[in-house]
C-alpha cells in the first residue's frame, strides 16, 4: 500500500498543533485585555482581529506576503537578523493557519472571560491576589470550558485552511502539501481513490473536533 | 465609650493625618465624592462618615449608595475623589494619590450572594486566601481552615462544591472564607437578603454567635430593620447617594424602639431626591 498520502495527514496535525497552540496564547492574552482595559477604540481594533474570520483566505494570504515576504516588512528582518525565510516552508503554513483561527479563540475567549461575574474577582482580590493571579486561578478556570471550545473549533479550522497555506507556503508535496492540499492536487490529477482517502479522513477527524467541543460546552458545575 | 461624630458637610482636612491618636487607630473615615455610569443612567456618590465603633451599619434603602460606599472602603471601586482612612491606615486620597490596592488592604467581604467560587471545594474556598503561589497550603493553614470549618460546622461538607450545600452552609462557608485570613476589617454586604424569613432570624444567630469569637471590627450594609437592631453600634443613613446622619444607635436604643429611630430615617431617605 502507497504510504505517502500519510506525509500530508501528520503535516496537517503538526501545522494545526502549532498553529493552536500560538492562537491560544495570543487569542487569550488579547481576550483577557479585552475584558481587563478600556481603552478608545477597543471595538473597531476587535473588529480588526476578527477580520480573518470573514475575509477571503486568497486575501489573508496576500497580506501574509506582502508582510513576511522578501520583500516584506518583516520578512526581510527576519531573514537579516535570523537568516529565516517563511514563504514556501511548513512554518510559513502554521503562520498562515495560526491567523486564521486566531479570531476563533480570541472570540470565544473574550466572551467567556466577560461571563465570569465580576464578583468572583472581586472576592480574589479581597483575598490578596494580584490581577495576574486572579486570572489563572478564577478567570481561566471559570471560562476554561468556552476557551477550550474555541480551540477545538481553531483547531479544526487550522486543519482545514486551504487559501492562505497555498499564497504563503505553496503547495510542494512531501514538504508544504497539506492534507487540504493534497486532497485539491488529488482531484486535479485524477487520483480520485486517493482524493476520497483523505476527504473521508478529515471529514472524520473535523466530526470528532466538533463533537468533543459541543461536549466540553454542556456545563459541569451549577454556579 | 464609641467616639461618634456627627457629620456636617466635610470632615475638616489634617484633623486625622496629623496626629494618630487612640481615636484615630480605630475610627473609619470615608469622605469619597464619585459617579457611576451604568448604560444611561449616572448615580452620583457623595458619602461622607467618621464612626468608631466597632460595629457601624450603613443603612438605607436600595440605590442610595451604601453597597458602593462599601466597596470603595474595599477598594473595589476607586472614587474620583476623596479620602478613606481605616483605623489609622490611608486606603485612598486623591490629593495625596494614594489608593491602596483592594489585595493588600487586608479587609475580609462576604458577598452578598457569597460569591463562592464555583469550580471549588467548600475546603477549597475557604482556603483560597491561604494558598501560596506554588505548592500546596502550609502546615498552620491547613490547621487554620479547619478549625474554620469546624467552628462553622461545614466539616462534613469541606469536600462539596457550592452548588450542593444549603443557603445558609453557603453563607457560614463565605463567612470562613472572609475569615480565613485574618482580615483587619470585616465588610458584610446585606448577609441575609438571599434567606428567606424563618431561615433569616436562625442565620443572624448563628452569624452574630460565630463573629463573636472573632475580636474583628465590621461593617454592615443592609436595608433591614431587624438587622441593624441586631448588630449596630453606629448608624449610617444613606439616602439617595448621600449620607444623611450618623447616628449612635447604641445610645438612642436605650431609650427608642427600632422602629422610633428607623423610620424617620427611612422616610428621610425617600424623600430626598
Amino acid at each position: 500500500m502507497d504510504m505517502t498520502f500519510l506525509f500530508p495527514v501528520q503535516l496537517s496535525l503538526r501545522v494545526a498543533t502549532l498553529a493552536t497552540l500560538i492562537a491560544l496564547f495570543i487569542g487569550v492574552l488579547a481576550g483577557w485585555v479585552f475584558h481587563r482595559y478600556r481603552f478608545p477604540g477597543k471595538e473597531l481594533l476587535d473588529s480588526i482581529l476578527s477580520l480573518p474570520m470573514v475575509l477571503p483566505p486568497t486575501v489573508l494570504g496576500y497580506y501574509l506576503i506582502v508582510l513576511l515576504g522578501r520583500n516584506g516588512f518583516v520578512g526581510r528582518w527576519l531573514e537579516s537578523t535570523f537568516g529565516v525565510t517563511l514563504i514556501f516552508t511548513w512554518q510559513g503554513a502554521v503562520i498562515a493557519a495560526a491567523v486564521v483561527s486566531f479570531p476563533l479563540i480570541f472570540k470565544s475567549a473574550r466572551a467567556a472571560l466577560d461571563g465570569v461575574e465580576r464578583k468572583y474577582e472581586d472576592a480574589a482580590r479581597t483575598m490578596g491576589y494580584p490581577e495576574w493571579r486572579v486570572f489563572l486561578r478564577v478567570c481561566l478556570p471559570l471560562a476554561g470550558r468556552g476557551i477550550l471550545a474555541g480551540t477545538m473549533l481553531a483547531f479544526a479550522r487550522a486543519m482545514g485552511e486551504f487559501g492562505a497555506t497555498l499564497m504563503i507556503a505553496g503547495n510542494l508535496p512531501g514538504r508544504t502539501q497539506t492534507l487540504s492540499l493534497a486532497v485539491y492536487s488529488a482531484t486535479q490529477a485524477g487520483q480520485d481513490s486517493l482524493a476520497a482517502q483523505l476527504v473521508l479522513l478529515i471529514s472524520v477527524l473535523c466530526t470528532v473536533i466538533l463533537w468533543v467541543s459541543g461536549r466540553l460546552l454542556t456545563p459541569r458545575w451549577q454556579a | 465609650m464609641f467616639v461618634i461624630s456627627r457629620t456636617s458637610s466635610s470632615i475638616p482636612p489634617g484633623e486625622s493625618t496629623q496626629q494618630l491618636n487612640s481615636e484615630q487607630a480605630r475610627s473609619i473615615v470615608c469622605d469619597i465624592d464619585t459617579r457611576v455610569c451604568a448604560p444611561g443612567v449616572e448615580f452620583r456618590l457623595k458619602a461622607t462618615f467618621k464612626a468608631s465603633s466597632r460595629r457601624i451599619a450603613l443603612f438605607g434603602p436600595s440605590g442610595s449608595g451604601k453597597s458602593l460606599t462599601l466597596m470603595a472602603l474595599a477598594g473595589l471601586l476607586t472614587p474620583r475623589q476623596g479620602r478613606i482612612e481605616v483605623r489609622g491606615q490611608t486606603f485612598f486620597d486623591s490629593e495625596a494619590k494614594v489608593n491602596v490596592p483592594a489585595r493588600r488592604r487586608n479587609v475580609g467581604m462576604l458577598f452578598q450572594d457569597y460569591a463562592l467560587f464555583p469550580h471549588l471545594s467548600v475546603y477549597d474556598n475557604i482556603a483560597f486566601g491561604l494558598k501560596p503561589v506554588f505548592g500546596p497550603l502550609k502546615q498552620e493553614h491547613r490547621a487554620r481552615v479547619d478549625e474554620l470549618l469546624e467552628l462553622c460546622g461545614l466539616s462534613v461538607q469541606a469536600r462539596q462544591r457550592p452548588a450542593q450545600i444549603s443557603g445558609g452552609q453557603r453563607q457560614r462557608t463565605a463567612l470562613a472564607r472572609a475569615l480565613a485570613t485574618g482580615p483587619e476589617l470585616l465588610l458584610l454586604d446585606e448577609p441575609f437578603t438571599a434567606l428567606d424569613q424563618p431561615l433569616r432570624e436562625k442565620m443572624r444567630a448563628e452569624l452574630f454567635t460565630i463573629l463573636e469569637r472573632f475580636d474583628i471590627p465590621m461593617v454592615m450594609v443592609s436595608h433591614d430593620l431587624d438587622d441593624v437592631d441586631h448588630f449596630a453600634q453606629t448608624l449610617v443613613a444613606f439616602g439617595h447617594g448621600r449620607v444623611l446622619e450618623v447616628v449612635d444607635y447604641e445610645a438612642r436604643r436605650r431609650s427608642q424602639s427600632p422602629r422610633q429611630i428607623l423610620d424617620p430615617l427611612f422616610l428621610a431617605a425617600q424623600n430626598c431626591k
